[in-house]
């Protein structure tokens, strides 16, 4: 029972964060975008100063992502061609 | 399919992607739409440098050596060189090596941007705005194996994709400068960088895919933005349809 309960909060603790190529579900819900930027900068390629999108509409530094958010951190496009 | 049967593509920049790009741009137009323009626009020369990415007979201006390249394999397409470098339109008066976009392009042109710098680019998509009905697209690619490419596409003087600028910074304010706008001795300084021939020609793919779906099968796009990493093997769309949520 516990354990059904431990995998609901961790399954409920999950958003959906997309940047460049990267499209993964991370247990993120209860940071702010800034947090998130942050701690998956490195592995996702995320610019620091990359803006944030929750579908169409631009979220600040502090909103708090919520479970089952699918959150778009926008990548520059190519420079050279 | 596209009823369409006689068409202008304009491809500004022939360069690592444009060079591949206009090939097969070419092939679309000489087989599905005869009678149609392929327009190449550079102002910059083939130079040895090139070579590693690039396939050219001689060195010279790329637009019109692309051109004379192309023409003769192509009987039903009109293949037009246009050797200018792409500037704002205040820069663009009295001078015979430069145009602006808002002098190039016309309404229902497909266009691609496949330049080496954003400072170009926005001037292209921001000209765009001025007409009610045209397709541009962009392609770029980083200095190794990924890259990306970009579809703004206006219907009856409304936005159907979002112009790049709604949230792409780059397009706002353009971290690199117009070699149009350079001096000789500065544009002779640039550097290519370290890009790869993989990533330009899968630029190049990818917009020809774009075309074939969203110009010859005129179909929405919804998948106006593609990101790309040859390396990993991976590709992502994102919708970028112009119902645009203010929260």
């Amino acid at each position: 029972m516990q354990n059904t309960q431990a995998q609901k909060a961790t399954a409920n603790n999950m958003a959906m964060i997309k940047s460049g190529v990267n499209n993964q579900a991370i247990p993120c819900a209860g940071k702010t975008v800034a947090q998130v930027r942050r701690e998956l900068g490195g592995a996702f390629g995320i610019d620091p100063e990359a803006k944030a999108y929750k579908g169409k509409a631009q979220l600040s530094d502090t909103y708090v992502i919520e479970s089952s958010d699918n959150i778009e951190f926008v990548r520059k496009l190519g420079e050279k061609g | 399919m596209n009823e369409n049967k006689d068409m202008r593509m304009v491809v500004i920049g022939a360069g690592g992607v444009g060079n591949w790009l206009a090939k097969g741009l070419g092939m679309i137009l000489e087989y599905q739409y005869p009678g149609s323009a392929l327009m190449l626009v550079d102002g910059d020369n083939f130079e040895p440098k090139n070579a590693s990415r690039q396939i050219f007979s001689s060195v010279g201006n790329k637009a019109n050596i692309l051109a004379s390249e192309i023409q003769p394999m192509l009987r039903n397409t009109f293949v037009i060189p246009e050797a200018k470098w792409i500037v704002a339109p205040e820069k663009s008066k009295g001078k015979t090596d430069v145009i602006s976009a808002e002098e190039l392009l016309m309404e229902d042109d497909i266009v691609y941007a496949t330049v080496d710098n954003h400072a170009a680019r926005k001037l292209v998509f921001d000209a765009g705005r001025i007409f009610n009905n045209i397709d541009i697209f962009t392609g770029g690619n980083d200095e190794n194996l990924a890259g990306n490419v970009y579809h703004y596409q206006r219907r009856n003087g409304n936005d159907i994709t979002e112009h790049p600028a709604e949230r792409h910074d780059e397009f706002i304010d353009p971290p690199d400068r117009n070699p149009g706008e350079m001096s000789c001795q500065e544009r002779s300084a640039l550097d290519g960088g370290t890009q790869t021939i993989a990533a330009n020609m899968a630029v190049a793919s990818f917009l020809l895919g774009r075309t074939y779906k969203t110009i010859l099968q005129d179909e929405k796009d919804e998948q106006a933005e593609i990101q790309f990493d040859l390396a990993l093997g991976l590709a992502a769309n994102y919708d970028r349809l112009n119902d645009v949520v203010n929260v």
